[in-house]
């Protein structure tokens, strides 16, 4: 008796739940084209926008949306809705309001994301398609705006597994080296051994590397001028990433002349594994990942990055590591930060993310800046970081206009230098540039690192790439990330190493 | 009599059975019924029909994940789970009882032990960073093993080992599921009635046939709950291997055991996070499914030894 | 038969050792086994606290120090600002009032359907009892991760979720957690331990069950329960994954752990680390007063007066 009645009531519980289920399915319209309505609403239509942005950027958003709903006042009116936490979190909280029916009208985020928004069925995308709102004629992008626009940023928005413009892009950071210009002029470990005795040495060593010494550039010029004239070891700026393994060579040879070889040293240090690879897979023309109509029909077939030039570059960067010319945030063990090592003496160059350059600074040294070293003989290729955003379907026209209305104030010149200068990031615009705010900003160039930055990445702008985005396109990154671990942590071969790989990305088309 | 207790429990347990329902039982259904669809998307909540194919996908050799989770979170979470319930079991007991014994200084060292559980786990992942750091740790200075990987490989040169990780991963949990289990431990000898101890006195019984004879079976409801409860618990490991080794779950030399420390939860996790909620939904099914008679066992095997 | 052995003593030998020699050797014994406990005790309680120190050193710590490669036992310099600037960045008050108020209606929602389900458990005999707890048992076995979703759909159907909901976002981080089969578990343990006699003398009193539960039962494992208040208070306070989905949109219903997370960004700015830290211990320090003014309730040993064997 009690078992028949147990038994009808969690065959109940499971029908309704498969209903509830069947239910749940309902989101909001979907289509991958929409149309800007001419008019404006007459009642308030709220525009809500989400977002993770720390507290150091939040200020100059705030303004903007302040702006903007008092423009619109009656209309429009944005609400942002932040997230606590990073990318990924804000990630899974949209996938999740989602599936619970709650579609937001804008969010901010990488491409990565945007593409699982938008699915495998472009019938099925919860975003949608902006080249009809780009090109609209009385509120969209005229020619000349468009060519505004920093061509790779908008690229970037056009590079996903279906044809379009499916983002903007909101601001943007990218790589660069920071270099320990003291060392570079001769206050290093080699030289300390070798002009342990003189006295002159030490008096610009001095100069340079006292705490709150403020080394100036006349004071690296003497110390190097005069390392130079007395045969010591000073090291010139690499430009080349084969000019920059030869260099870390030097350095270590050198340390071995002066009986250094047991200092824990490691001249070159890249924090992203991912973004190390991309990058020179990009520029030595190695491929990569692809979106095209193989990859259309076969998902797995995107993932194209299990080849021989690969290999063999691959091959070349473990054999760096096991010399120990270079570390890498996953030969560290993934947990440790090379700008660490940077800051605490233990490597002469750092190439990092120009958003974490306060993990950079170092009270010991002068931190100096150059673009990443690239593939000789080859473009250089910068990666792209920071958000774009991204436009939801709902079943309300009005919440699309505002939304568009409101990227174009992001947009706006004045306001997208401002909104991007307050954490060293790099606007979207061209004429941003050309500014007196970001002319200004640039101008304290030499005052401390954050002015310093967007001083160096202005002429970057003509060589960033894009890598192509689609469902399992982040699992891709992660996983050319974790070659480098398999081989050097983990003693896979390298073919087992990227069989590995391949087989995590397999899995997660 | 019967009857009457019949509904009367219902009443009782009402509350518990409406909420369960809504926000435990269904999900757990839900979960079961995903694991069974094909290409599930969780946003609209369509799939391609019923299959098996997620669970061949884990189970049998062939598939996606057969090394993933047969060869690194199944072995993981099993070693870990062997390791530190037992392990920390005792130690908790031994404290508890040395706390319940001592004569002055009962209430700091009350609060002591209760102190990892008000520490922010961010600050815990620190320590055992500053502890277990290959040139700079502690632990290597203490015991003179310097430049010995028990996390951090050494760039281009030694690898860390799966026993090593191992360890510095049982310490961290073991140290942190403490708190809890002393709790519990404490608050059940309380209930111990001073007149056995005293009764134990007169028959001149040593410290350790006390706590054999008297102690531990007095106290065994709550070491079944905890034992329980931890087993439970330790098969769901996930946030110590996030803490010590970050996101990717760490890199060992695959020479000595499992190449990282993942585990079943974490693999259900990273399932989730790449939008593969079938996948993840079927690898709860199947850790469930091994809770479940790792539990039986247990209630069988101590069914003669607790008494109430 | 004379007394010719005038310093003739009685001595009372075991294991050939005197009575006197045989209570020293026991004090030694006592003294010992004292230091020994003592000194485990110590070691042990070092290995405890040694976490929350650094949590204490790094709040007032500076950024770079705090990622130095070789670490401070003590700051170098000591950062007082860290503290003022985590007061002022941190909206303590919605914070602590958002978090109080979830704690506390959680805690007691949960002390009452624990009582009831526990008593139900380990008191009343009823039909589908043992299958009742094993299901039960069986929720735990599932990770937390996988209802996330489904609850959240859940939460938003009954209508929780709003812009301006506040009574609605407290009721979704309350309800869907106020049954706890931990702590259902434990306490059924304790009630078990209550003898059967007892049961048997109210009943002969003319008692009702909801009577012996209430008179009884409840005052004689007050440890326990208020274990089970410490220990969900605390779960409140660290809760983190589910107020973060439930309060996305409205800063003013975030947690303590939501707004430890949103308010700082060490990812951006080296300084914040040492903030955020300094944050971590303020939001700490109430909860190891609680425990601290509780545990004497916890360890307060249960008088079982009236009861003979």
């Amino acid at each position: 008796m009690k078992n028949t009645r147990m038994l009808t009531l969690t065959s109940g519980a499971l029908l309704a739940s498969v209903a509830a289920i069947c239910l749940s399915s309902c989101g909001g319209a979907t289509y991958s084209d929409q149309v800007l309505v001419s008019d404006d609403p007459t009642s308030l239509t709220k525009i809500v926008f989400f977002e993770c942005l720390g507290h150091a950027n939040e200020g100059n958003l705030g303004k903007i949306v302040s702006a903007f709903n008092e423009k619109y006042a009656g209309k429009y009116e944005v609400e942002l809705s932040k997230v606590a936490g990073t990318y990924d979190a804000l990630h899974d909280a949209v996938n999740t309001k989602l599936t619970a029916g709650e579609v937001p009208a804008l969010c901010m985020g990488y491409p990565d994301s945007f593409s699982v928004y938008m699915g495998k069925e472009i019938d099925d995308s919860n975003i949608y398609r902006l080249d009809n709102f780009i090109d609209d004629p009385t509120f969209g992008f005229t020619a000349e705006e468009k060519k505004d626009f920093v061509p790779e940023y908008l690229a970037e928005g056009q590079n996903y597994q279906f044809e379009g413009t499916w983002s903007l892009p909101m601001y943007k950071s990218t790589e660069i080296m920071y270099y320990n210009e003291c060392y570079f002029a001769g206050s290093n470990q080699q030289n300390l051994a070798k002009f342990a005795a003189n006295t002159e040495f030490a008096a610009l060593n001095k100069a340079v590397t006292d705490k709150g010494a403020n080394p100036t550039d006349e004071s690296l010029k003497a110390l190097k001028d005069w390392v130079k004239s007395h045969s010591g070891y000073a090291y010139e700026l690499p430009t080349t990433w084969e000019d920059m393994i030869a260099l870390a060579k030097q350095m270590v040879a050198d340390m071995k002349t002066e009986n250094l070889e047991n200092i824990e040293f490691y001249p070159v240090g890249y924090d992203s594994d991912a973004n190390l690879l991309i990058s020179q897979f990009a520029q030595r023309g190695i491929p990569f990942t692809v979106n095209d109509e193989a990859s259309k029909a076969d998902p797995t077939k995107h993932f194209v990055f299990d080849n021989d030039e690969a290999k063999a570059f691959v091959n070349t960067l473990v054999q760096n590591v096991k010399d120990k010319l270079l570390i890498t945030k996953g030969v560290l063990g993934g947990s440790k930060y090379t700008n660490t090592y940077f800051t605490n003496l233990k490597s002469a160059m750092s190439i990092g993310s120009t958003g974490g350059s306060s993990y950079n600074v170092s009270s010991n040294f002068k931190v100096g800046l150059a673009p990443v070293p690239y593939a000789a003989g080859k473009k250089a290729q910068y990666i792209m970081q920071g958000p774009s955003i991204c436009f939801f379907n709902n079943s309300n026209d009005y919440v699309h206009k505002g939304s568009w209305l409101f990227y174009k104030m992001l947009a706006e010149t004045t306001n997208n230098t401002k909104l991007s200068l307050e954490n060293s990031y790099d606007p979207i615009k061209n004429s941003c540039y050309e500014t007196t705010e970001y002319k200004n900003f640039v101008a304290k160039h030499d005052s401390e690192l954050k002015y310093d930055i967007p001083f160096h990445t202005q002429d970057l702008r003509d060589n960033y790439m894009t890598s192509p985005v689609f469902v399992g396109s982040s699992t891709a990154r992660v996983e050319i990330g974790n070659v480098l671990q398999y081989i050097c942590n983990s003693n896979f071969s390298t073919d087992e190493a990227f069989a590995k790989a391949m087989n995590s990305c397999r899995a997660a088309a | 009599m019967e009857s009457k207790n019949n509904w009367k429990a219902w009443l009782y347990l009402a509350p518990v059975i409406v909420l369960m329902a809504v926000f435990t039982l269904y999900p757990i259904v839900n979960t079961v019924v995903v694991s069974f669809l094909k290409d599930y998307n969780q946003i609209n909540g369509s799939s391609k029909g019923f299959t098996f194919y997620n669970y061949q996908q884990i189970l049998s050799p062939g598939g996606l994940f057969y090394e993933d989770v047969w060869l690194t979170a199944l072995p993981n979470t099993l070693i870990l789970t062997l390791i530190t319930v037992p392990t920390s079991i005792i130690l908790a007991l031994f404290i508890a009882i040395g706390l319940n014994s001592i004569p002055f200084l009962k209430k700091i060292f009350q609060t002591v032990f209760f102190m990892p559980y008000v520490t922010n786990a961010i600050a815990i992942g620190m320590v055992f960073s500053v502890i277990f750091d290959t040139q700079t740790g502690i632990f290597n200075a203490i015991f003179g093993t310097y430049g010995f990987p028990w996390i951090f490989p050494v760039p281009g040169g030694a690898t860390v080992a799966y026993g090593s990780a191992l360890f510095s991963i049982c310490f961290y949990i073991v140290w942190h599921s403490l708190p809890y289990k002393i709790l519990i431990f404490l608050g059940g000898l309380q209930n111990v009635d001073q007149q056995y101890y005293d009764a134990a006195k007169i028959d001149a019984a040593s410290r350790a046939k006390t706590i054999m004879k008297i102690t531990v079976p007095l106290l065994s409801p709550q070491i079944l709950y905890v034992m329980i409860t931890s087993f439970i618990g330790a098969f769901k490991e996930y946030n110590s291997v996030i803490g010590l080794f970050g996101t990717n779950g760490g890199a060992f030399d695959k020479n000595t055991g499992p190449s990282s420390m993942k585990t079943m939860v974490f693999f259900i996790y990273d399932q989730i996070a790449k939008g593969k909620v079938q996948y993840a939904s079927a690898a709860a099914v199947i850790l469930f499914v091994i809770i479940m008679l790792f539990t039986a066992i247990q209630f069988k095997v101590s069914k003669k030894r607790v008494h109430y | 038969m004379e007394n010719n052995y005038p310093n003739l003593q009685l001595v009372i030998k075991n294991d050939r050792l005197s009575a006197e020699k045989k209570n020293k050797l026991s004090l030694l014994g006592r003294i010992l086994s004292l230091v020994l406990t003592y000194a485990f005790l110590a070691f042990m309680a070092l290995l405890m606290i040694f976490p929350f120190y650094w949590m204490i050193i790094t709040s007032l710590k500076e950024g770079m120090e705090i990622n130095q490669m070789n670490p401070t036992f003590w700051p170098q310099i000591i950062r007082w600002e860290n503290y003022s600037e985590a007061f002022s960045r941190l909206n303590f008050g919605t914070l602590l009032r958002n978090t109080l108020v979830v704690g506390i209606f959680s805690t007691i929602g949960t002390l009452f359907t624990t009582i009831f389900a526990a008593f139900a458990f380990a008191r009343l005999e009823f039909k589908g009892r043992d299958f009742m707890f094993s299901i039960l048992l069986a929720t735990m076995m599932i990770p937390g991760e996988m209802m996330v979703t489904t609850n959240y759909v859940s939460v938003s159907l009954l209508g929780m979720i709003g812009k301006d909901n506040l009574m609605g976002a407290y009721a979704a981080m309350i309800l869907p957690f106020m049954v706890s089969v931990f702590y259902i578990y434990l306490l059924r343990q304790n009630f078990k331990q209550i003898p059967n006699e007892l049961y048997l003398a109210a009943k002969v009193d003319g008692k009702t069950d909801w009577q012996f539960l209430w008179k009884v039962m409840v005052p004689l494992a007050m440890p326990t329960l208020i274990t089970i208040f410490i220990l969900k208070l605390m779960g409140a306070w660290n809760s983190y994954v589910w107020p973060n989905l439930i309060a996305t949109g409205n800063q003013d219903f975030w947690l303590i752990t939501n707004g430890l997370r949103g308010t700082f960004s060490a990812a951006e700015n080296i300084n914040d680390y040492g903030v955020q830290m300094a944050a971590t211990v303020i939001v700490t320090v109430p909860l190891l007063l609680l425990f601290i003014f509780f545990r004497k309730y916890i360890m307060r040993g249960v008088s079982r007066a009236g009861i003979k064997g």
